[in-house]
């Protein structure tokens, strides 16, 4: 029984998953005009429609004259082993583009969903406890604040501050592949500020909600009363019994910086993921921008199916529900 | 340990967060270049470039063509400061601009070591022909082209054709040894690819990063460049691109056929190490096409009643930064030798009125717009490249001008491939903002035409018999003072006929470090990159 | 429960900076005059009397800009909402007066449709649909309404089993009937909090796609006066009067929609998580 609810609750993803890549698969097809256009880009269209040995060799290597349901499975087929398919714009294959550009941004979003776990996590903490001190209410009031500000912008103030002003930062772009960690340490410093900031704000904000519930409940006054420190009494009553919370909230939290990184990345000029859409976008090469959003999702799914499995595996009361 | 450890923890956390930051952040001289101070045998120098570059192979990356074309390879003939088509690695003749006989004048070596012949100027003229379709203008009429001898190739064409030379100033030589079994050169990868006979030997390419390296080649017919590297830094954004240049880690800017947005010059002159070379520019900076074979715009009068509603000094000052000039009926740049002076575009916003007025484009239904004769709602759509800030801004001014003339305008935005399949394929258009370039304007009979006769680019989608006859005779003749005639006699058609507006005419910005760098040449075509540059350049 | 709406702090705060916004939109309706200058100064002037917040790489007054652009993001922020609810309304009266197939499916997707990143979604639905304010409206619509659905759903089927409207089924009552008189008035607090809190995400989402150039040019918002202080040197001119003002105004819009929709939600929810639902 308990492993039948547990495929119950994962073939939702399965299923999910699964209906993006339809979506993804169906989109180009269905468009008003020619498919070929959506899936090879304007500019192999164009050298394709002068020249019918090239549209049929093309057409037939993507099985576009095939019925939709096995060009399906020969989509599938080819995502399955890793063929992405061929950006225009690039003249590379797109699994290559990717290769080079995901850990671009995961050096971004992984040290800012660390950082922002571990000050999100203290701060919402410390705000939890009576939180109706004045300088709680204003620190509190400061997240939902800088949650709510638009990252890039806080991105452009940053620059004209630390770039313009000051000098201190480049202004955008990265380094060269073999350059020395501090480099990329000095382009990579304002954006992981930025986002650490906004993730940060977020995580207090769901981890002062947490401990306020908890700490309201009458075992928690027994325990204080008995002499226990608050401190002791955080970590072991507290931040163990919410450690299957916070871990699922830290997946979460990591798919989520992953897809908020789309628009720094392009306030900076960072080539990673976020700018590789935006520039597909700009160029209309159709198949990188959907190889890449398939990524994103998939990494933002997983993410919270990750998320899921920690709950599921750590916290009893999710087991037994 | 009470409330205040968590608020210390976190408080800490900030800090280090901070420290770091300021730490790594705070130190741009980490990494001092090592090329200034430990060797000084290596000159090198860094231009920076928003063309961005995302394969290097120029058969398929339009921007590493012009690179590769600056760096790597030769081409078979130059465009001199005039916009005249000289010889450069081959020289020609012709009697009845039919047949073509190329000679090779150079002693010319390819990067590998193998002497240049005629058979690499035959075999680029076929194969480009065959393989890329942006040939297929340029050689459009070739039928054969034979090497004679080593020196020697004869080009036949399907009919009399003058402007065959421009191929040739278009056309970067191949080595026939790498390409002649390479069937699909558009995704050839061989290490051997940019192999060229340029002054340049090719270095490499980071693409995350977005730098490429040239090294000079020792062995250039014309001798060693006076630098040994030259590094291209591409860059995502005007901005960080002259933020490299005010701390000097590049030396110039580099954009084809084109100088930086002038919008940024202002902040630029307060820096004393940034100069600037103001060059004339050969293209129209920009201009509002109509596509004239569509009702209202194939009406003479309403494109002229649209010319007087616009505010042209308004595009001078937000635009052009005041780097412009009003332009003139005639169209065609005043830089051009064969430019006659027509009368100045001028705005009269009640003319305009009246025009349309007596047009019959009157807003029957009071809501405050103009409407068709017929009474129903008019609107005219405006194409703009929305890749282009400074494309999509014009947009917005032209808008707000004939808006004030109460014409309701609809922005279009498009990107460039989106733009060209519709300008010169659909055709499904009103309106559209776009400039044009030097190599544009030479190119089919010269003079713009490209862009006007809808039996090529036409972005005018002029069909006027009047005009095609011009363009006829133009293409046809190899006299001199015919062609002028034909030149003026087309001037005389823009101005009268306002095919296309132009907005204004402005001036090419190109800025470098005059500490750092001196003796750039401006090339027509290349700019800053054409070959003389490589000659005459001091490295400070 | 009192008779009197009381706002708490939080909805005051919120329902200050909505107005605030409403105040601008109505401005953006008086004569030109009344708060800029409708000569054309020079590009990026600096705040002064005659600019109150300076002038943008076109010699627009910014403050004009920004009144104007209020009308866009606030237009664009309701109508998405809107769609969104309907939507989810609908959807959730449904399947909670049906229960069945329709109410499982609709379980099992309401949390999996908050997982699809928005964002990236919008900007491939950009390159297929062209510039256009819809695909924020088709965005927002498509990934909102499950969640709307569900809290809507949940009400439904309570009243759906309450006493009362079996009793009115007895005496022959329509469906219809019930769903009108006494369903919809009964989830309309949801149904509001729902609205509310999509209203700023709209807001945020619209400005988000016009920044990286997307949005639509025919609506010019706070967003995309983001965008063009970007890309057309405001950074290098210095003139941060021409994006500091629209990001304060996005912020602060986003913001008061979240606290009023926070302050509604939590009366008819014990917990308050609808953070995490943004963006």
């Amino acid at each position: 029984m308990k492993t039948f609810l547990f495929f119950a609750k994962f073939s939702r993803y399965v299923v999910l998953v699964f209906s993006i890549l339809t979506v993804n698969f169906l989109l180009p097809r269905l468009m008003p005009g020619d498919p070929m256009l959506f899936i090879f880009g304007e500019e192999v269209y164009g050298a394709a429609i002068r020249n019918p040995d090239l549209f049929q060799s093309l057409s037939s290597k993507y099985g576009l004259d095939l019925p939709l349901n096995e060009q399906f499975l020969i989509y599938l087929g080819n995502l399955f082993r890793g063929d992405l398919g061929y950006s225009f714009s690039y003249g590379r294959q797109i699994s290559e583009i990717i290769i080079e550009r995901l850990p671009l941004t995961l050096m971004m979003t992984v040290p800012s969903t660390v950082l922002s776990l571990i000050i999100g996590a203290a701060l919402g903490l410390s705000l939890g406890w009576e939180p109706n001190s004045i300088p709680k209410r204003i620190t509190s009031a400061a997240c939902v604040i800088i949650h709510s500000i638009p990252t890039y912008w806080l991105a452009m103030l940053l620059l004209l501050v630390f770039s313009l002003w000051l000098g201190l930062t480049p202004i955008g772009g990265a380094p060269p592949a073999g350059a020395p960690p501090a480099e990329f340490v000095r382009h990579l410093g304002l954006p992981v500020l930025v986002l650490t900031l906004f993730n940060s704000a977020y995580v207090a904000i769901i981890m002062r909600g947490l401990t306020f519930e908890i700490s309201e409940e009458p075992f928690v006054t027994t325990a204080l009363s008995k002499g226990l420190s608050r401190f002791n009494f955080s970590t072991r009553h507290l931040l163990r019994p919410s450690l299957p919370s916070f871990l699922s909230l830290a997946a979460i939290e990591m798919g989520f910086a992953f897809s908020g990184a789309l628009l720094v990345e392009i306030a900076f000029s960072w080539p990673g993921m976020g700018y590789t859409m935006w520039q597909a976008v700009t160029e209309r090469d159709y198949p990188l921008l959907q190889a890449a959003f398939t990524m994103v999702a998939l990494i933002v799914i997983t993410a919270n199916a990750v998320a899921d499995v920690l709950s599921y595996a750590l916290d009893p009361r999710v087991r037994l529900s | 340990m009470d409330r205040k450890t968590f608020v210390g923890i976190a408080g800490i956390l900030v800090l280090i967060a901070v420290a770091t930051f300021v730490v790594f952040g705070g130190q741009p001289s980490l990494s001092p270049s090592p090329s200034n101070s430990s060797l000084n045998v290596t000159k090198s120098l860094s231009i920076g470039t928003t063309n961005i570059v995302k394969t290097d192979n120029f058969v398929k990356d339009y921007y590493m063509g012009i690179f590769a074309a600056c760096f790597i390879l030769d081409p078979l003939a130059a465009v001199d400061e005039g916009g005249n088509i000289v010889p450069y690695l081959v020289n020609w003749s012709t009697t009845d601009s039919k047949d073509w006989t190329l000679t090779l004048i150079r002693n010319a070596t390819w990067h590998d070591g193998v002497p240049v012949t005629a058979n690499d100027v035959a075999f680029t003229i076929t194969y480009l022909k065959e393989k890329d379709p942006n040939y297929a203008t340029h050689f459009q009429f070739v039928v054969s082209a034979e090497p004679v001898d080593n020196k020697t190739v004869i080009v036949r064409l399907s009919k009399e054709w003058t402007s065959f030379t421009i191929g040739l100033a278009a056309t970067r030589l191949m080595p026939k040894h790498i390409w002649y079994n390479v069937t699909d050169p558009a995704t050839y990868s061989g290490s051997n690819r940019n192999v060229g006979c340029g002054p340049f030997i090719y270095g490499g390419f980071d693409s995350a990063s977005g730098t490429m390296t040239f090294r000079a080649n020792k062995g250039y017919w014309r001798g060693s460049p006076a630098v040994d590297t030259v590094t291209i830094k591409f860059y995502a954004s005007t901005d960080s691109m002259l933020m490299a240049l005010k701390k000097g880690d590049i030396a110039a800017t580099y954009a084809y056929a084109s100088g930086i947005d002038p919008i940024y010059v202002p902040p630029l002159l307060e820096e004393k190490n940034v100069s600037f070379m103001i060059l004339p520019n050969f293209g129209v900076d920009n201009s509002i096409w109509f596509n004239s074979m569509r009702y209202p715009y194939n009406l003479v009068d309403f494109r002229n009643a649209i010319s007087y509603a616009l505010d042209y000094s308004a595009y001078i000052t937000y635009i052009a930064s005041g780097y412009a000039k009003v332009p003139t009926k005639g169209w065609i740049p005043d830089s051009w030798d064969y430019y006659v002076q027509k009368p100045q575009l001028v705005k009269n916003a009640s003319l305009a009125a009246s025009m349309l007025d007596s047009l019959g484009f009157i807003d029957y239904d009071s809501d405050g717009w103009r409407d068709y004769p017929n009474g129903t709602a008019f609107t005219m759509k405006v194409l703009a490249r929305s890749d282009i800030a400074l494309s999509m801004r014009l947009a917005e001014l032209v808008k707000r001008d004939l808006e004030s003339i109460r014409i309701r305008v609809q922005v279009i935005p498009a990107d460039v491939s989106t733009f060209q399949t519709i300008t010169q394929n659909t055709k499904d258009f009103d309106s559209a903002i776009s400039r044009t370039t030097f190599w544009g304007m030479i190119m089919y009979a010269g003079a713009g035409t490209l862009y006007f006769d809808n039996r090529n680019m036409g972005w005018a989608n002029v069909d006027d018999l009047e005009y095609h006859e011009v363009v006829d005779e133009l293409l046809r003749t190899s006299n001199q003072t015919r062609t002028r005639e034909l030149y003026e006699a087309l001037q005389e058609l823009y101005a009268t006929k306002m095919y296309a507006i132009p907005l204004y005419w402005g001036k090419i910005i190109q800025p470098y470090r005059s500490d750092m760098v001196d003796g750039l040449v401006y090339n027509t075509m290349y700019g800053i990159l054409g070959k003389d540059t490589w000659f005459s350049i001091i490295l400070k | 429960m009192k008779s009197v709406y009381s706002p708490t702090k939080l909805e005051t705060a919120g329902i200050t900076a909505v107005f605030a916004v409403i105040t601008m939109v109505a401005i953006s309706f008086f004569p030109e005059g009344w708060f800029a200058s409708t000569s054309s100064p020079m590009p990026y002037s600096p705040p002064s009397s005659t600019n109150l917040l300076g002038t943008n790489d076109i010699g627009d007054d910014v403050l004009r800009v920004l009144l104007m652009g209020s009308r866009v993001s606030l237009f664009i922020g309701f109508l998405g909402a809107i769609v969104s609810t309907v939507i989810g309304t609908l959807v959730g009266i449904f399947a909670g007066f049906m229960g069945g197939i329709v109410d499982e499916v609709l379980g099992s997707f309401t949390d999996l449709f908050l997982v699809v990143p928005a964002l990236p979604l919008m900007i491939v639905m950009a390159a297929y649909l062209g510039q256009s304010f819809l695909n924020v409206v088709l965005v927002i619509g498509l990934l909102w309404w499950p969640t709307t659905a569900r809290l809507v759903r949940a009400r439904a089927r309570q009243i759906r089993g309450s006493q009362f409207v079996e009793g009115l089924f007895g005496i022959g009552a329509g469906k219809l009937y019930v769903v009108i008189r006494h369903v919809l008035p009964n989830v309309w607090g949801v149904v509001l909090a729902r609205f509310v809190l999509a209203v700023s995400s709209s807001i945020l989402l619209e400005a988000g796609l016009s920044f990286i150039g997307l949005g639509d040019p025919q609506n010019p918002s706070w967003g995309m006066m983001l965008h063009f202080a970007m890309t057309r040197g405001a950074l290098l001119h210095g003139a941060w009067w021409t994006f500091v003002p629209p990001g304060i105004c996005i912020s602060l819009t986003s913001l008061g929609f979240i606290l009023l929709g926070m302050g509604m939600e939590s009366r008819y929810r014990s917990r308050t998580r609808s953070i995490g639902e943004i963006g």
